[in-house]
């Protein structure tokens, strides 16, 4: 599930900080969700990152590497009990959703209907961040995915996301 | 995710289908649902520069609410 927008994270977070150094470890991943849509132009705020890693060698242990070096833990653990991933966790398919010493980071199995990174990958594009060559959900698949969505935040941010993708194919 | 629009929007209602004009703008029809300046202004950026907007609208949010907290 997705974070609470009324929680956010503590003062000192940079996304891109954390991006960067995502991208630093050379694992295999998509950007997705929020941060995906203001890459492309989207003006709304976002907390946390998304991504959907591939599952293919040893793309997750090294992921994992990288999340507990970062002080990786879960989200919303009752009475603050903290709770690593394991390889366990990122295998499964299922939404890991942690927070590190550099802000949220949600490691997605699949989005949409059980579309992982192999799915995605068709439906991404790959944009220049900080020396790195980053994958990004092209913002034509999230219209997409979200017209066809019965989520009524899905439903709220499709207007926008609409008029951004028509908005920069103008350009 | 956690998301926050930075502009007024509100989502359509039943009964009130948005209008997209597939190839140019319409004064009145998405406006009236987005603030479509926003997007432009985004747009003129790139890539990293919307990603660091994005880290300066969540400091923002934070400042503002650690000001509220401290009341």
């Amino acid at each position: 599930m997705p974070s609470d927008p009324y929680d956010p994270p503590p003062s000192g977070t940079e996304l891109t900080s954390l991006l960067e150094l995502l991208c630093s470890t050379e694992a295999e991943f998509i950007l997705v969700g929020g941060l995906a849509a203001v890459s492309q132009g989207a003006p709304i705020a976002t907390f946390d990152i998304d991504i959907v890693p591939s599952t293919k060698g040893s793309n997750l242990r090294k992921l994992l590497d990288f999340l507990l070096n970062i002080n990786a833990r879960h989200r919303g653990r009752p009475g603050g009990q903290i709770l690593r991933p394991t390889l366990n966790d990122l295998t499964a398919g299922g939404h890991c959703l942690l927070m590190t010493d550099h802000g949220p980071l949600d490691v997605l199995g699949s989005i949409e209907q059980g579309l992982g990174y192999d799915d995605l990958l068709e439906d991404s594009l790959q944009i220049q961040f900080r020396g790195h060559g980053l994958k990004v959900l092209k913002l034509e698949a999230m219209v997409r995915m979200k017209r066809s969505s019965s989520r009524e935040k899905d439903q709220h941010y499709l207007p926008l996301l609409e008029e951004t993708l028509r908005k920069s194919k103008k350009k | 995710m956690g998301l926050w629009y930075a502009g007024n929007m509100s989502a359509p209602k039943k009964g009130n289908p948005r209008q997209i004009d597939p190839d140019g703008d319409v004064p009145g029809t998405m406006d009236a649902l987005v603030d479509t300046s926003l997007i432009d202004e985004m747009l003129r950026l790139s890539p990293e520069e919307r990603l660091l907007q994005n880290d300066r609208m969540i400091r923002t949010i934070m400042e503002l609410r650690d000001a509220f907290r401290s009341i």
